[in-house]
């Protein structure tokens, strides 16, 4: 696996180079923000997709507070807190940044970048995905966003080629499907460390290369022996997102002997259980896989109850020990979620750990953190010795 | 042969010494500097010193608390919110839940009555409603020892309403009711008052029910005004536990002598 996973690394970080190469050859760079935004538009436009995600250091949200209140999710601020600390190489070749607009924090910062003058280019998101009205506007907004493509490129978008497109985005959650199953071993194979990156990687990597090494991967890992202590606590990680290098709180938890077994995540994940059917009309076929029939996202109302039978369903599923909750700062709707949760959880009497990030991974801010992620590990040990 | 358990926490550190029957030999304590691992290495070899024993005699090491990873002669490490539940059970048999207020945090520590914890709540971030709340505004402000808090607290009749949110917001209204002339006890006691509400609706938010038997512990566990406080915010006995500061420490040793008896057959 380590091979597998350093060549992967390797390749995702060259991503900004061949960024660079595509754009001097004439080649157009769009920016995205998440799950929302289907990529395979901008591919089958001849542009280059980036994915807008990356967080896990303290600098980058605050590089945004000369222009923004502190009260808005580091992921949020760390979209621009990069660029506007001139450590984001991708945004200033970009041609476009598609912004989703879930929530008030990314439409903030949307325009914050918009008033540095960057491209920006807005998908609303309505809330309400159980309404055909939202699922209306919803469907307005990515036909709009696909004339924006063929704008910005110059090219029509060929119906085809955006199929063939999403077969190959299809073929990499299948394969994530498989290596994920392979999570419910008693002893898996695979940690959430390694799968997040797989994750990471596949938007950063030629979708061709990501199938193949899938595979490969898959091949090592079906009959591997364990990664883990026998009878190690499961855990359930459910929260907004894991961004790309926001990677600490699953390395202690793994460190301290558990093993993260399933995730119901927002973002900085793919939904890789959720295809496109490849028939008919795309842009309803991806509403549908991504929008209405998916389980809804947090910010997504009224759906708290929708989402904890999912959430009991991956405890039953995963025999999972103990739920881990994962949100960022000031993530307000998660904050109230959580209390629901919580309770139910309780009720259910599987210990939950709530979490909140702002990214601040300081030597001091480690010892706390630490102490609350390795004290559940112990207390789910404890409990797993005495049941 | 003995067993070590070493608490190695913000403000002081602590260490236990139990001999092969898990009998309490010795408990020492010293202030915590900068180098971690060297104030694991001073109580310890304080410990040893009162016990009369030897560095050879520690059969197994359990180190604790904030520095716990720094200390380079430990066997293992574990973190304190589980010594806490270890060592309190084991003085406190059927232990529901534990209020322990360190130096730079406070823990709700809910269990199940048979030694394990269920959930716990830390507040970890902030110095409002840990013992550095009482260590920066009485040095500064009062004027008034440590150890003599929760007795000036208990002579108040009129509390104050100080802020639970912030030790720097707090400070100000302190010093606003110092020139307005309002007596020191009512201050004392608006401010353990004000730790002890934090600290209770910390533990509601994260569904603790306070269950009883309620036992305190940590440094701010000698301030009686405070231990008054939960009882009546909970409506529960709460008990202070004794030697409040050993009990990690203690939690530990006995991890030591476990792993120790586990390794050994």
């Amino acid at each position: 696996m380590e091979a597998i996973m350093k060549e992967l690394a390797k390749q995702a970080k060259a991503r900004p180079v061949l960024l660079q190469k595509a754009k001097e050859e004439g080649k157009k760079v769009i920016e995205y923000t998440g799950n929302f935004i289907p990529e395979e538009y901008i591919r089958a436009a001849g542009a280059e997709p980036f994915l807008m995600c990356r967080g896990g250091d303290p600098e980058a949200p605050d590089a945004v507070l000369e222009y923004m209140l502190r009260f808005m999710n580091p992921l949020a601020r760390s979209m621009a807190g990069y660029w506007l600390m001139g450590m984001d190489v991708v945004t200033p070749i970009t041609d476009l940044i598609v912004m989703q607009q879930t929530d008030n924090h990314v439409g903030r910062i949307s325009e914050l970048l918009e008033f540095k003058g960057l491209p920006v280019f807005k998908v609303g998101v309505p809330p309400d995905w159980d309404k055909q009205l939202a699922v209306d506007y919803y469907k307005d907004q990515l036909k709009k966003f696909v004339a924006k493509m063929e704008e910005v490129t110059g090219n029509k978008i060929d119906e085809d080629e955006v199929r063939k497109n999403f077969a190959k985005t299809n073929a990499i959650n299948e394969r994530l499907r498989k290596i994920s199953e392979l999570r419910k071993k008693n002893n898996p194979p695979i940690g959430f460390s390694e799968f997040i990156k797989l994750n990471h990687y596949s938007f950063a990597v030629d979708n061709d290369v990501m199938i193949g090494k899938l595979d490969e991967l898959y091949d090592e890992l079906k009959d591997a022996p364990g990664k883990f202590m026998e009878d190690c606590p499961r855990i359930l990680l459910v929260g907004h997102a894991v961004a790309i290098g926001d990677y600490v709180v699953p390395k202690i938890l793994e460190d301290a002997g558990a093993a993260i077994v399933a995730d119901f995540l927002d973002e900085g994940i793919r939904t890789y259980n959720d295809d496109v059917a490849l028939e008919g009309n795309l842009i309803d076929n991806f509403v549908d896989a991504k929008y209405v029939n998916k389980v809804p996202i947090d910010i997504f109302q009224p759906a708290w109850e929708q989402r904890f039978e999912y959430i009991k369903k991956l405890i039953e599923e995963n025999r999972i020990d103990g739920v881990v909750w994962y949100q960022l700062a000031f993530d307000e709707i998660y904050d109230m979620e959580c209390s629901c949760v919580a309770k139910w959880l309780k009720e259910m009497d599987m210990p939950m750990l709530k979490l909140e990030s702002s990214y601040e991974y300081s030597r001091e801010s480690m010892g706390p953190l630490t102490t609350r992620l390795e004290s559940f590990v112990e207390a789910l040990k404890g409990g797993k010795k005495n049941a | 042969m003995i067993f070590a358990g070493v608490d190695i926490g913000s403000t002081t550190s602590k260490a236990v010494l139990l001999d092969e029957n898990g009998k309490n030999l010795i408990f020492a304590l010293i202030f915590t500097t900068f180098d971690r691992n060297q104030s694991g290495e001073d109580v310890l070899k304080k410990a040893l010193e009162q016990s009369g024993n030897k560095w050879e005699d520690v059969a197994f090491l359990v180190s604790t608390g904030y520095g716990r990873k720094a200390f380079e002669r430990a066997n293992m490490d574990l973190p304190e919110i589980i010594c806490h539940a270890t060592g309190t059970h084991h003085l406190y048999p059927g232990v529901r839940t534990i209020i322990d207020i360190g130096g730079q945090d406070s823990k709700v520590i809910e269990m199940d009555g048979k030694g394990m914890v269920t959930r716990f709540e830390m507040n970890d971030k902030c110095a409002a409603g840990t013992g550095r709340f009482f260590e920066v505004l009485t040095n500064r402000l009062l004027n008034v020892p440590m150890e003599e808090l929760g007795e000036l607290a208990l002579r108040s009749d009129n509390p104050c309403v100080i802020s639970s949110m912030c030790t720097i917001f707090a400070e100000s209204e302190i010093i606003s009711l110092l020139s307005q002339g309002i007596p020191k006890e009512d201050i004392v006691a608006g401010m353990c008052k004000s730790v002890t509400r934090r600290i209770v609706n910390m533990g509601k938010s994260g569904q603790i029910t306070y269950q009883e038997p309620i036992i305190f512990s940590g440094g701010v566990a000698n301030n009686e005004g405070v231990r008054a406080y939960f009882e009546q915010f909970l409506k529960k006995k709460v008990t202070a536990i004794l030697m409040p500061q050993s009990t990690a420490a203690f939690g530990a040793a006995l991890a030591a002598k476990e792993n120790y008896e586990k390794a050994h057959g």
